[in-house]
């Protein structure tokens, strides 16, 4: 069987463009391990043309990336999936880095299926250095939220299924509250508030349906 | 603040200022008195030293549901 | 003002002040919400739009965490 994996991540602000920098490391990987990946990156993160990708090819796994709601998910600019076209995203293994959408659309996608979904009951968020916004991968301040987030996608790319990525990238996730509590606040101040949305998105992770579905 | 409310508010800070990684008390802001704000570690230091203004942070505390 | 909006405003002081000594360099991106400097985080607390309103509630489960003893907790549970 061929995995299938289609990523959105469209890039019209700061937040969207350090999450389609990650986002891209998810690719390189998943294609190392000849997954078969569609990338709709920027404008082509559009309703219209992920429904047609997923009608077609029916996709095992789906990496959103962008801004959200309790019931929907966005893509470039515009709603991608809500709880009208929710079908879409039934029985598939599904990670959402976005606001939210762990609330209601998350719990609602894997109702009656074998699907599985990760997200946050909270706004995914992040700090980032300003200086460093055209070259995210620069920046070690964003990297503390945004490896962690990876780790769920990479696990699941690895073969772990569901559970297990979640709690990976959690782990990760406890270990930079770790590291960020033995910072020197002279070196690297505002600790604090880095470790308050850190924590945030740890809290907020959440997981339904599923916690054994996986890539064949 | 009764003085029983008080001892028992004194505990109740005590038990959360206890269970606060070293980090955490001396840099998060937990209080602001007259504009000024106040670490986990000042407040302590206040209370331990029974001191009337240590009473005031308590208050101040219990009032807004920090502890 | 009642003791509720008191109550309100001087928790808004209270998190004006922790946003305050955040680094001027960093920004923070806050899912739905946007991207905020540290200035303009202070700005939405003190209007208690519904961006400020969100920046308030993640600051005061945090707190929350550190006072309930679940942030401890969790940092030792896997040790």
């Amino acid at each position: 069987m061929i995995n299938v994996l289609i990523v959105t991540r469209p890039k019209y602000d700061d937040g969207t463009e350090y999450l389609s920098y990650y986002a891209s490391l998810v690719i390189k990987e998943a294609r190392d391990k000849n997954i078969s990946v569609s990338d709709f990156e920027g404008e082509e993160a559009n309703k219209g043309d992920v429904t047609k990708f997923i009608e077609k090819r029916n996709p095992n796994i789906v990496f959103v990336n962008g801004h959200g709601n309790e019931d929907s998910l966005y893509g470039h600019k515009e709603i991608i999936f809500s709880m009208d076209n929710i079908n879409l995203l039934k029985g598939r293994l599904i990670y959402a880095r976005a606001c939210s959408a762990g609330a209601k659309l998350g719990k609602g996608v894997v109702k009656g299926n074998n699907g599985c979904f990760i997200g946050y009951k909270y706004p995914f968020s992040f700090w980032f250095d300003e200086k460093w916004s055209a070259k995210p991968s620069n920046d070690n301040i964003a990297k503390l939220y945004l490896e962690p987030s990876n780790q769920v996608m990479l696990s699941l790319i690895k073969g772990k299924n569901s559970q297990e990525a979640h709690e990976k990238s959690k782990a990760l996730m406890l270990e930079n509250m770790k590291r960020i509590l033995v910072l020197e606040e002279k070196k690297e101040p505002g600790t604090m508030g880095m470790l308050q949305i850190l924590w945030n998105n740890f809290d907020g992770q959440v997981i339904y349906g599923n916690f054994f579905a996986r890539l064949e | 603040m009764a003085n029983d409310s008080f001892e028992e508010v004194k505990i109740k800070f005590k038990k959360i200022f206890a269970n606060l990684p070293d980090k955490v008390r001396s840099e998060d802001i937990i209080l602001i008195i007259n504009k000024k704000p106040y670490t986990w570690n000042a407040v302590f230091f206040e209370v331990e030293n029974n001191s009337e203004f240590g009473k005031k942070m308590l208050k101040k505390l219990d009032e807004l549901g920090l502890i | 003002m009642n003791s509720e909006e008191r109550k309100g405003e001087e928790l808004k002081e209270l998190i004006l002040a922790r946003i305050e000594v955040m680094p001027s360099n960093l920004k923070l991106s806050i899912g739905n919400f946007g991207t905020f400097t540290k200035q303009e985080l202070m700005e939405h607390v003190k209007k208690g739009d519904e961006e400020g309103k969100q920046i308030m509630q993640m600051q005061i489960n945090f707190i929350k965490a550190l006072t309930s003893g679940r942030f401890i907790e969790t940092l030792n549970k896997n040790d």
